[in-house]
């Protein structure tokens, strides 16, 4: 079984470290263009048959760069550069035999360059779950801090643990604020304007009732507070 | 049943497919399909072709050639799409490089879908264009004129379909 | 002085199943240079990774070619699985090899079968074609298509092909070889077929080397190079195998390789399906796995054609982010380029049928 291994070549050793790679012996499998989110790089595949080992060069290409070419060195790259270079409109420079832009007519240049709607939908997606991931770690590591702070705050001094804890959990990420009765109230009446005015009659009363539950509630806690002084 | 049925020859060209279909459409000829029990012959000449067997999706640069044969080929003249990528542009519909199906270029008289199309569908394909290949003889003979599409050849009409082809792509 | 005119060759040509167009510079019917043109069957299918999701995409991958198609799909589905870390059982392994070879021996009898239409040899491109309606129906029995298999998914295969199916692929290939032994005996023993083949198209072993050639026109030339003797699915697994070679480099040399190659695959069959485990044929992998971020991998697998190289990154979404597919074809386009310089203009449809181009394969 053969191995596999990828390794990253900055633009102005390529040809030094292919030549090399010639002289070696190594046989040229494949070069190809990529286009991730970070920008354009080109994959070159050489295989060692001594060891069966499969050796892939990646290469960062920064826009508009001159990426030198191997037809020198290996003539068979002529189809892949060509490919590059109407695909990516990636710029090679000294080739053997050049198409010059005519080895696939194509109706656009460099068409594997424009993302797709679904493709970008998708990468958003996955921004927005790394932004939560994160957002979820600084989390985890305010309570632990917390939760740590806590146990000093039991040996230290009260009201300088207390500040200093405060202060630390502050640093690291600032808690967002809890809203006040009123603002939930405000927010509650805004989402109440947005509704079905059914549905908004049927949630106000809900509110109302719960809101007389929690006053008689409240009343009785009172009373038997009394009550148990009157005692 | 007119005497153009007797022996119609094909030509066949491929413009982008896989290859899956044309081998399907060579094995009709083949010992076991057998199409030229219907005194059908493959040749590689347009005038001497009555039926167009067209595989494959149309992209930028075969769209002339697909036009240009069908240019040449003599009235009356059928059309056969063989394969779903060139009845509609199949599984690559959505490529940046496809337009489309062989309509998109050429009229188009028998769709025979597939993936890949199988050789009895071809036939069936086939043997329904052949009736229409009388029904035309039969015009022609009775003094109509069988009109090409006036834009056969002509730059304008495939640059228009480019730009359209280039705006769905954006 | 001779003068030079240039010469097109295709796209629409009696001999060439797939359009290719080539400048041919012609010296009083010597060929001084050839140039390719390529392009006519670019669909742009790699850019298909960003709007089907990794388990779609495999029915998308077969269909780059329709004579090679079971490879594509072998080869994608092995690389989208090394990127997701998925393990497939042997038995996954052993029917991926079986159908390979079978693809093989289909793709080489269909060659044949071309070539001598080439000749003007109608009689046995009849004879070849039949033979492979037996692989077809094999096919058809087995995974429900002719052409397009559809049977490899990402993680495993799409249903069971069970051991008395097995064994009765084995007795139609027996039968098979039978009457392909006739077939190859009298078209490599033929005299004219000799006359038009030997020293025809000639590369020797350094060109080979030097223009990284693959596949059996560079076996042809006497290179041994085959990715089935690295082991990887189910070949490591077999007892003895060395890969086919000729050492002339020309025409007839290739053909030779070619025909010998059927006969090796239908004894590795055989030798796999007496051997093949009982571990069940994995499943399509659940919706939240998902390739991890900035990942890649490839395989490298060997193709009727010479060997195909797969290449798949991801980037932590259920699209891919790039799929390559390097064809063994458009590696030797630089051999074919080579072999055509200094021929007859009569021979140049003769030598492209020898390097069994796939162009669909090359361009996708």
């Amino acid at each position: 079984m053969y191995t596999t291994e990828f390794v990253d070549v900055p633009l102005g050793e390529l040809l030094t470290r292919v030549q090399t790679l010639k002289h070696q012996g190594m046989r040229f499998i494949q070069l190809c263009a990529e286009f991730p989110e970070r920008g354009i790089g080109l994959l070159y595949t050489f295989y060692d048959e001594t060891c069966d080992n499969a050796l892939n060069l990646c290469v960062e290409v920064p826009e508009g760069a001159e990426v030198p070419s191997i037809q020198g060195l290996y003539f068979a790259a002529f189809s892949y550069e060509n490919e590059a270079h109407d695909l990516f409109d990636v710029n090679f420079v000294n080739m053997k035999l050049d198409f010059g832009g005519h080895f696939f007519n194509l109706a656009e240049t460099a068409p594997m360059t424009v993302i797709s709607p679904e493709m970008k939908a998708e990468r958003e997606k996955a921004a927005k779950l790394r932004a939560a991931k994160a957002a979820k770690e600084a989390k985890a590591a305010r309570e632990a801090a917390e939760a740590k702070s806590a146990d000093r705050a039991l040996t230290e001094d009260r009201a300088s643990a207390d500040a200093a804890a405060v202060a630390a959990v502050d640093a690291m990420a600032p808690k967002p604020a809890k809203p006040t009765a009123e603002e939930r109230a405000a927010q509650m009446e805004a989402k109440l304007a947005a509704m079905d005015p059914e549905k908004a009659a049927k949630v106000r009363a809900a509110l109302e009732a719960k809101a007389k539950k929690d006053a008689a509630a409240a009343a009785a806690a009172g009373k038997a507070a009394t009550a148990k002084d009157g005692e | 049943m007119g005497y153009n049925s007797k022996s119609p020859w094909l030509i066949h060209y491929d413009g982008s497919s896989c290859n899956g279909c044309d081998i399907e459409v060579l094995d009709s000829l083949m010992p076991l399909y057998d199409i030229e029990r219907f005194g059908i012959i493959n040749t590689g000449n347009p005038k001497h072709a009555d039926i167009f067997l067209v595989t494959g999706s149309i992209n930028a640069q075969n769209i002339r050639v697909v036009r240009h044969i069908y240019s040449q080929m003599l009235e009356p003249k059928v059309v056969v799409a063989c394969g779903i990528c060139a009845c509609t542009g199949g599984v690559f519909r959505d490529c940046y490089n496809v337009i489309g199906g062989v309509d998109k270029a050429i009229p188009v008289d028998v769709y025979a879908p597939g993936c890949a199309v199988r050789p009895e569908t071809i036939i069936e394909a086939v043997l329904k264009g052949v009736e229409i290949l009388d029904e035309k003889a039969r015009r022609l003979a009775a003094g109509e004129v069988l009109q090409e599409p006036e834009d056969l050849l002509d730059d304008e009409a495939v640059n228009a379909r480019l730009k359209a082809m280039k705006a769905r792509e954006d | 002085m001779a003068t030079r005119t240039v010469i097109p060759f295709g796209p629409q040509h009696p001999v060439l199943p797939e359009p290719v167009h080539l400048d041919l510079v012609v010296e009083d019917e010597h060929v001084i240079e050839a140039i390719p043109q390529i392009g006519f069957v670019h669909r742009g299918l790699e850019k298909l990774v960003q709007k089907r999701d990794y388990n779609q995409f495999v029915y998308v991958a077969e269909r780059v070619c329709g004579i090679c198609s079971f490879g594509h799909g072998y080869g994608y589905a092995a690389a989208t699985e090394k990127l997701l870390g998925i393990e497939v059982p042997r038995r996954v392994d052993y029917l991926r090899a079986i159908l390979e070879e079978l693809s093989r021996i289909h793709s080489h009898l269909l060659w044949l079968g071309l070539l001598a239409d080439g000749f003007g040899f109608e009689s046995l491109f009849n004879h070849c074609w039949r033979l492979r309606e037996t692989i077809l129906d094999i096919f058809q029995k087995t995974c429900g298509g002719r052409i397009i298999l559809s049977i490899c998914i990402v993680g495993g295969m799409a249903h069971d092909i069970d051991d008395s199916m097995l064994r009765d692929v084995c007795q139609q290939l027996d039968e098979l070889k039978r009457d392909y032994k006739v077939i190859v005996d009298t078209m490599l023993n033929d005299n004219s077929v000799k006359n038009r083949l030997c020293g025809v198209g000639y590369i020797s072993f350094e060109d080979a080397l030097e223009l990284s050639m693959v596949g059996p026109f560079a076996k042809g030339s006497g290179i041994e190079h085959d990715m089935r003797t690295t082991g990887f699915g189910a070949y490591g697994d077999l007892e003895h195998f060395q890969p086919i070679i000729a050492t002339e480099g020309d025409c007839y040399a290739r053909c030779k390789v070619r025909c010998e190659e059927v006969y090796q695959a239908i004894d590795i069959i055989k030798e796999l399906v007496a051997k093949i485990p009982h571990d069940g044929i994995g499943g399509k992998p659940g919706p939240k796995v998902l390739p991890p971020e900035n990942s890649r991998a490839h395989v490298l697998i060997e193709q009727p054609r010479g060997e195909a190289f797969y290449y798949v990154s991801g980037n932590g979404t259920k699209y891919l982010d790039r799929f390559r597919l390097r064809t063994p074809t458009s590696q030797n386009l630089a051999g074919m380029v080579r072999a055509l310089q200094g021929v007859d203009l009569a021979d140049v449809p003769m030598i492209i049928l020898t390097i069994d181009p796939c162009i669909s394969c090359t361009e996708r």
